[in-house]
């Protein structure tokens, strides 16, 4: 009490100020209170930046209307794990309050993987909210919609998400005029059908089911005329129509058509050159993404094309400059025939996750050989055990033989001894370039 | 009624007493309720107030208990005199009479006061100044303060 009126004496004789500057703000939380209630919400919310004290202490102010000012809600993010067991049935609200709210970013993660009747059920008010620009939905169950109207939302991401039916998923895309990026991931065996047709879409990833199955008439549609870039990862769709793929740039590959039962249910990629419908479809499929510039494709996918150009002649990829292929356990000789295909392939990367099957090579047929006119840089990132030194340096000789232009030859060698080194780069000195600029780099 | 028991005496901190209309002194909740609970006498003590801001809630009452009670001015007029009341007041008066309001438990004056004090304070920077407060974040903690609450900042 005493030191208060010392300060008030003091304040008397020179002037309010001094020695009391800051006491206003040291007022108690409820009288500030009383003072910012006066102030516009936006206003309080900005004296966050003030001090520590402020960070937090707008959202205690009683009477602040927040969803007056707040034009949206940037971000909502709903996730449920085994650490945090949210009640489904509280999930259409929250959703519905947030629709509400004009939210602009809806991510529900579900990660507690349920029976259908346990399963996120998302509500359909999102359908037709005009606010959202990305919606991502990880193991939710969409119902059908009555009408879809999303205007802004430019990036879907479907992780093992469920439809009511395909309709909901093929009205879910063309209600949304401005969509740019479409990611979906389906991880059970799902009788629903991809029809993808978009005249906005720029990217396009489908991660399907990665087992064969007994149904052979799976089908998946990609209709997007400015598609830039594609990835299709999947075993289980029979057939994919792609249609108006002009603009593909990118495209990465590791899908089978369901290829792959023969008769003693070995699972081994196999075209059946009597299946006409088939090869018109693989045909069809080549021929919409030839203009693409740089792929990435799976030994499984290649090995199809190689079937397929037994029965018939590959189309020409005459954009392609950028080429990776990862094998897994096909023989590399079914590369040459794709790679003749690509007249203006610069560069190419390999990637060997097994060594080739020695078995594979005797039963295939050479390849009608032709100069890789304009093959620049080959690089060989995943190498080859050291078991396989010979396929090794039959891969590394049709390069080095065949390239007239060749620059550089990269190779990764595997575990080799010193010893078991040395002798193999002694033999890959030895293989004539033809081109005579070709440098060969051992990593 | 006698005129003693018409009158009040309230004593401030720095022992400057007021005598005040009884009408006037019970627009305060809190010398309503001692009075109510008649457990002081004529005299209150208010040990939380100084003369010189009591002297000032003093003309605030005076002046709302003339006009609640007769109705001669107009709340036109009673608004500009608040205006006035506390325009010129420096935010360490003003500090004083909002907690002199509170513990009084004069509402409609805590309001006024309060309401003068947001009314000084406009932009996040005169807030700043006015209240004095020591900024303690670096340049990035408050990039990040405004991130969190873009919808704030976005104008």
């Amino acid at each position: 009490m005493e030191e208060y009126i010392e300060k008030r004496v003091c304040a008397r004789g020179s002037g309010y100020r001094i020695g009391e500057v800051d006491r206003l703000s040291n007022l108690p939380d409820c009288l500030l209170f009383e003072i910012l209630t006066n102030l516009p919400t936006k206003d309080v919310v900005k004296f966050s930046v003030l001090s520590s004290r402020w960070r937090n202490l707008w959202r205690y102010v009683p009477g602040l209307d927040p969803t007056q000012e707040m034009s949206c809600i940037q971000k909502f993010r709903l996730n449920r794990n085994n650490d945090v067991k949210l009640d489904i049935t509280h999930f259409t609200r929250w959703i519905n309050t947030v629709v509400e709210r004009k939210v602009k970013h809806l991510h529900v993660l579900d990660s507690i993987r349920g029976w259908l009747q346990d399963k996120v059920r998302i509500s359909p008010t999102v359908y037709t909210c005009e606010s959202l620009v990305s919606l991502n939905l990880y193991d939710i169950w969409l119902p059908n919609p009555e009408s879809v109207s999303l205007p802004f939302l430019k990036d879907i991401v479907l992780d093992t998400v469920e439809f009511e039916d395909d309709r909901a998923f093929e009205m879910l895309i063309s209600g949304c005029p401005v969509l740019e990026c479409l990611s979906i991931s389906v991880d059970y065996y799902s009788n629903n059908e991809v029809i993808v047709c978009s005249q906005s879409l720029l990217s396009f990833t489908y991660v399907g089911y990665h087992f064969l199955g007994w149904i052979q008439n799976q089908e998946a549609v990609i209709d997007a005329p400015r598609l830039e870039r594609v990835r299709l990862s999947d075993r289980h769709t029979a057939s994919f129509i792609v249609k108006n793929l002009g603009s593909l740039v990118e495209a990465d590959t590791d899908i089978v058509f369901n290829l792959g039962f023969d008769k003693n249910f070995w699972f081994e990629e196999k075209l059946d050159a009597n299946d006409l419908p088939k090869r018109e479809m693989i045909r069809n499929f080549l021929v919409g993404i030839s203009c693409v510039k740089d792929i990435k494709i799976s030994s499984s996918t290649l090995q199809i094309t190689y079937d397929y150009s037994r029965c018939e002649s590959l189309p020409l990829f005459i954009n392609i400059s950028f080429l990776r292929v990862e094998f897994f356990d096909n023989p590399w000789e079914i590369l040459p025939i794709f790679l003749e295909s690509c007249p203006n392939i610069k560069s190419l990367t390999l990637g060997f996750i097994k060594s080739p099957r020695e078995e594979g090579v005797g039963s295939m047929v050479p390849a009608p050989r032709r100069f890789l006119v304009s093959l620049e840089y080959v690089k060989i990132v995943k190498p080859m055990a050291a078991e396989a030194t010979e396929t090794q340096l039959k891969l590394v000789s049709y390069f080095l033989e065949n390239s007239t232009i060749l620059k550089k030859l990269t190779l990764c060698l595997g575990d080799f001894g010193d010893k078991e080194e040395s002798v193999f780069i002694k033999k890959l000195l030895t293989i004539p370039r033809l081109s005579s600029s070709c440098q060969v780099y051992v990593l | 009624m006698s005129k003693s028991e018409k009158k009040i005496v309230l004593k401030s901190l720095d022992n400057e007493a007021f005598e005040v209309e009884k009408a006037v002194a019970l627009q305060s909740q809190t010398i309503w309720v001692m009075c109510e609970d008649k457990c002081v006498g004529n005299e209150i003590p208010l040990e939380n107030v100084t003369g010189q801001i009591l002297a000032k809630v003093i003309d605030y009452c005076k002046k709302h208990a003339v006009v609640d009670g007769d109705g001669d001015e107009s709340s036109e007029e009673l608004k500009n005199w608040d205006t006035e009341f506390t325009k010129n007041m420096d935010q360490s008066t003003l500090f004083n009479m909002i907690l002199a309001a509170n513990y009084l438990n004069i509402k409609s004056l805590l309001n006024l006061t309060c309401q003068a004090v947001a009314d000084k304070t406009k932009t996040i920077d005169e807030f700043h100044t006015f209240l004095n407060i020591e900024n303690n974040f670096t340049p990035e903690e408050e990039a990040q303060i405004c991130q969190e609450n873009l919808w704030a900042f976005d104008d």
